[in-house]
């Protein structure tokens, strides 16, 4: 199960840039080369995001030829 | 092109770069690519958001902090021409009776370090132990691998000699090990005959990623279905350029030849520190 620290690094990642805000939106692209299972790791990032600020978050997942193993974007709460 | 997502749809949304700070984000458009949604996330596909957001593009690899670590861990190894190898194979492989039987014979020639991977008991590290290398055990507990900063950690107690050849030995597993660098300059995979002559077909992400791989335990080849050549192939297939060796751990038969690699790679370090 390596997904778990893949998605471990996702949630640290989210809380770094996020700054105290709520992330709503995870966005990233798994190689179909990569050996991360899109499913394993959608299951393991509700797990970990649980106690964060990414709690709740949801993940879009883009699987793409190659290992590419990325985060492109973050969507924030914005601040009243 | 959305750039929010690359989907092709119209534009929705304001993008906002990291350098040049936030900008709100409206994404009106539909999705029909995979989301992953929590349990009690109940809406409908296709969805419309509607709340204001701030996007903010990172393009950022994933594991980079592994990474960052790994190469903090090579440059420590090359400053000190450390010869490293990450032995990976799976649980029953025959990676520690092939550095037991390393460390004796190699006993006086350049001093051996071991930094053992499990996810309980301190039994592998005994055995190093017992054959008078010093080692480091990680117990991952859960955890399918080792990552750099584990060996990091290893390496604050372990401290190998300028000159050590230092062998990490992976958490037995055929999957996980493959995707994380440690900073090792080699990764070196076994498979054992009594594995069956089709894992590098079912599992090839590990050969792929491999530089050398040890056919273990040929002394149990008459009494198994294991076909080497085919073995092989596969494993060229995944890796066209890996360096293939039969060895007996237990016999020592071919190991002669595990012993020349190593060499010929600890003398590839020396080389590279002085260019």
């Amino acid at each position: 199960m390596h997904e778990l620290a893949v998605a471990q690094s996702i949630v640290e990642k989210a809380e770094e840039v996020a700054a105290g805000r709520t992330v709503l939106r995870i966005t990233i692209e798994i190689g179909m080369e990569s050996c991360v299972s899109p499913e394993a790791l959608a299951f393991c990032f509700e797990l970990v995001a649980e106690q964060s600020a990414a709690a709740g978050a949801m993940l879009d997942i883009f699987e793409m030829p190659g290992q590419a193993l990325n985060v492109k974007s973050l969507e924030l709460e914005e601040a009243a | 092109m959305c750039t929010h997502c690359g989907c092709g749809m119209p534009e929705g949304a304001t993008i906002a770069d990291l350098q040049s700070g936030a900008v709100a984000h409206e994404h009106l458009h539909e999705h029909d690519h995979k989301h992953h949604h929590p349990p009690d996330h109940d809406h409908a596909h296709p969805h419309v958001h509607t709340h204001s957001a701030t996007v903010v593009e990172l393009n950022a690899r994933i594991l980079e902090k592994n990474e960052r670590l790994a190469a903090r861990n090579r440059g420590w190894f090359e400053g000190r021409e450390i010869l490293a190898v990450n032995l990976m194979s799976a649980p029953g492989a025959g990676k520690t009776t092939l550095l037991e039987r390393t460390i004796a014979d190699l006993a006086g020639k350049f001093p051996l370090s071991v930094i053992e991977g499990d996810q309980a008991s301190l039994r592998d590290g005994e055995r190093i132990r017992a054959c008078g290398a010093p080692v480091v055990q990680v117990n991952t507990g859960t955890g399918c691998h080792l990552d750099a900063e584990m060996i990091g950690r290893g390496l604050d107690r372990l401290k190998p000699p300028v000159g050590a050849l230092l062998v990490i030995e992976n958490v037995g597993n055929l999957v996980c090990p493959a995707l994380f660098d440690l900073g090792e300059r080699r990764r070196v995979a076994i498979l054992s005959v009594t594995e069956g002559d089709d894992k590098p077909m079912k599992y090839p992400h590990m050969f792929r990623a491999a530089d050398l791989l040890l056919v273990n335990k040929i002394d149990l080849l008459p009494h198994v279905d294991f076909d080497v050549a085919r073995a092989e192939a596969a494993a060229r297939e995944a890796a066209p350029h890996i360096t293939i060796l039969r060895v007996s751990a237990k016999t020592g038969e071919g190991l002669a030849g595990w012993y020349d690699w190593l060499a010929h790679e600890r003398g590839a370090v020396h080389t590279a520190v002085l260019s």
